[in-house]
């Protein structure tokens, strides 16, 4: 039986700043919308056994906001599209969902239980994810953070402007992304709207970047980074995506891959820190939490520059339709490992998980066992130092 | 030779990065089962190709047994071959026949490499085993398993390569 929110009592003591803690980091982690539609949906699944194709509805205040298509497959898997064919539609099973604001409140409540008896230190994040949340779930679903920081960002290019220096712009493009981390990682900043700020700032230096890589052109600079922070200052964050497609236009394609390439590898590299590192959900999380931006962008990109027909950015296999196809993939599942530490904290899932993978190890030996290993390590819900724990060779997964 | 300890080696060093060697298009597939099919299929290639490249160089004087195993495991590790493990099994009975089939393959295909190689000194195996290693890096990179992932499959098949070719006391 699916578990809801409801049948969760919200806990006190240092429960309820565990609980906060990871939380807000799952609202935070893509964004507080995005996360509150697919908690909703899967909440509202109806569970239909076997394949087929379901038609999500999301709703929020009465108005429908965003629909799209599961494929549900036999082997319990599944698939988003955005659309499917004629005949798949017909067949779909519509299921409506109101998205509401179900993590949002529940973090509210923890909240004002930690403002009561926690320290300042743990009650400020958890009170900027939901003041964050809050103001990104209201209004047009824009970001009043990315709007801020793309305010700030013109402000700098109007005194480079004034100064003549490129210097002075490109210091203010980096400030600007050290501001939007330290905002990411104190839970003001969702993740999409850092990736749009570091579009915005890396596009622009990608791009203005002499072919021996060792100065900016000025004039490509400050034209990019102008047009990359005012589209910043709307707070929505597909507004940015038109520095990408300025650049591509400008046969920027080159310069576009490899930045594309970074961002994925410095995701890449947070990612196997995440799976390498120790087994508390909050770290491990965080990990994923911090990796997320740069994939967002690497995706980005590589969808741009996909639907434009660029050149592809390398010699096969090396396509932008394949860097599109793997950063979705890893942006999907980073999304919903940052998430699942929240619910299966929540769930008491690890331990149910040792139970089940020690009886297959006992009944159906070691590369069975081996197998359910990895199915949580490459769904990113745990880190492989939980192996000795979930094997049964620990009694507490921290080997206590 | 522990085959399943082989396998769960290979996969441990593939890691999430297994997806790196699918098509270019959205792909379905299940994720735990694909990395044990991958894993099998490599080491049944690494075995082939140390028994086909041992018995070319034996009939052929001329020819270099590492170059030849090398090439013949880049023949078995080519990207199509790798990406249509890509499409899944139509039921889970069906998957279960197919890893149980892939595994039998990957033990029988060492096995014969253990014969083929006999009485190899250390020396030669431990060649062996790092041209073995190069091969398979090689091709998966051609494949497009990005270089950090690569990386560790190459060490872990040195590894495995020497423990399969090393005669037991």
């Amino acid at each position: 039986m699916t578990v809801t929110l409801a049948d969760l009592p919200v806990p006190s003591g240092q429960d309820a700043v565990a609980e906060a803690g990871l939380l807000a980091q799952a609202l935070m982690a893509a964004s507080p919308p995005y996360a509150e539609a697919r908690f909703a949906a899967r909440q509202d699944d109806p569970g239909t056994a076997g394949d087929g194709v379901l038609h999500l509805i999301l709703s929020r205040d009465g108005q429908v906001g965003q629909d799209f298509y599961l494929e549900k497959r036999a082997d319990g898997g599944g698939r988003y599209h955005a659309d499917v064919p004629a005949e798949e539609r017909a067949g779909a099973v519509d299921v409506h969902v109101d998205v509401g604001d179900q993590l949002t409140a529940r973090l509210r409540q923890l909240s004002a239980i930690l403002a009561a008896t926690a320290d300042e230190r743990y009650v400020r994040p958890v009170t900027n994810a939901a003041e964050a949340a809050e103001a990104t779930l209201s209004g047009a679903g824009t970001d009043p953070a990315l709007a801020a920081a793309g305010n700030d960002l013109v402000q700098a290019c109007l005194a480079g402007a004034r100064a003549g220096s490129a210097d002075a712009l490109v210091t203010a493009a980096r400030d600007s992304v050290r501001d939007a981390t330290q905002q990411h990682l104190t839970w003001r900043m969702d993740g999409w709207s850092l990736a749009a700020i570091l579009i915005a700032t890396n596009v622009p230096i990608a791009c203005a970047a002499t072919a021996d890589r060792s100065a900016l052109d000025t004039a490509t600079f400050a034209r990019y980074l102008g047009t990359a922070a005012s589209a910043a200052r709307s707070g929505d964050w597909q507004q940015v995506g038109i520095v990408i497609s300025r650049a591509l236009a400008d046969g920027h394609a080159g310069n576009l891959a490899v930045l594309g390439a970074d961002l994925s590898a410095e995701a890449i590299r947070l990612r196997d820190e995440a799976l390498a590192g120790p087994p508390s959900p909050m770290i491990f999380g965080q990990k994923l939490f911090e990796a997320l931006p740069y994939v967002l962008a690497a995706w980005w990109i590589s969808r741009w520059a996909d639907d434009g027909g660029a050149p592809p950015p390398g010699p096969d296999p090396d396509t932008w339709k394949k860097r599109r196809t793997d950063a979705e993939e890893l942006y999907v599942r980073m999304t919903d490992g940052v998430f699942a530490q929240w619910w299966r904290y929540v769930t008491g899932a690890v331990a149910q998980e040792r139970r089940d993978i020690m009886a297959v190890a006992r009944d159906k030996g070691k590369l069975a066992a081996n197998e359910l290993l990895r199915k949580g390590e490459d769904s990113y819900d745990r880190p492989k130092s939980l192996r000795p724990y979930l094997l049964g060779e620990h009694e507490t997964p921290d080997g206590s | 030779m522990d085959i399943e300890d082989s396998i769960i080696e290979v996969t441990d060093s593939i890691g999430p990065d297994y997806t790196d060697l699918a098509p270019e298009g959205e792909a379905h597939f299940d994720p735990v089962t694909i990395a044990t099919l991958l894993a099998c299929h490599i080491l049944y290639a690494v075995g082939a190709g140390i028994k086909d490249g041992i018995t070319e160089a034996a009939k052929d004087g001329t020819v270099a047994v590492l170059q030849a195993s090398g090439r013949h495991i880049r023949d078995r590790l080519i990207p199509q071959r790798l990406r249509a493990f890509f499409t899944s099994p139509a039921s889970p009975a069906d998957t279960d026949a197919e890893r149980a089939k892939a595994q039998q393959e990957a033990g029988d295909s060492l096995a014969s490499a253990a014969t083929a190689a006999g009485q190899l000194d250390p020396a030669t195996i431990a060649q062996l085993a790092a041209a073995t290693a190069a091969a398979v890096a090689q091709a998966l990179q051609t494949a497009g398993l990005k270089d950090a992932a690569s990386a560790r499959v190459a060490q872990t098949i040195e590894a495995q390569v020497k423990i399969t070719l090393t005669p037991v006391p």
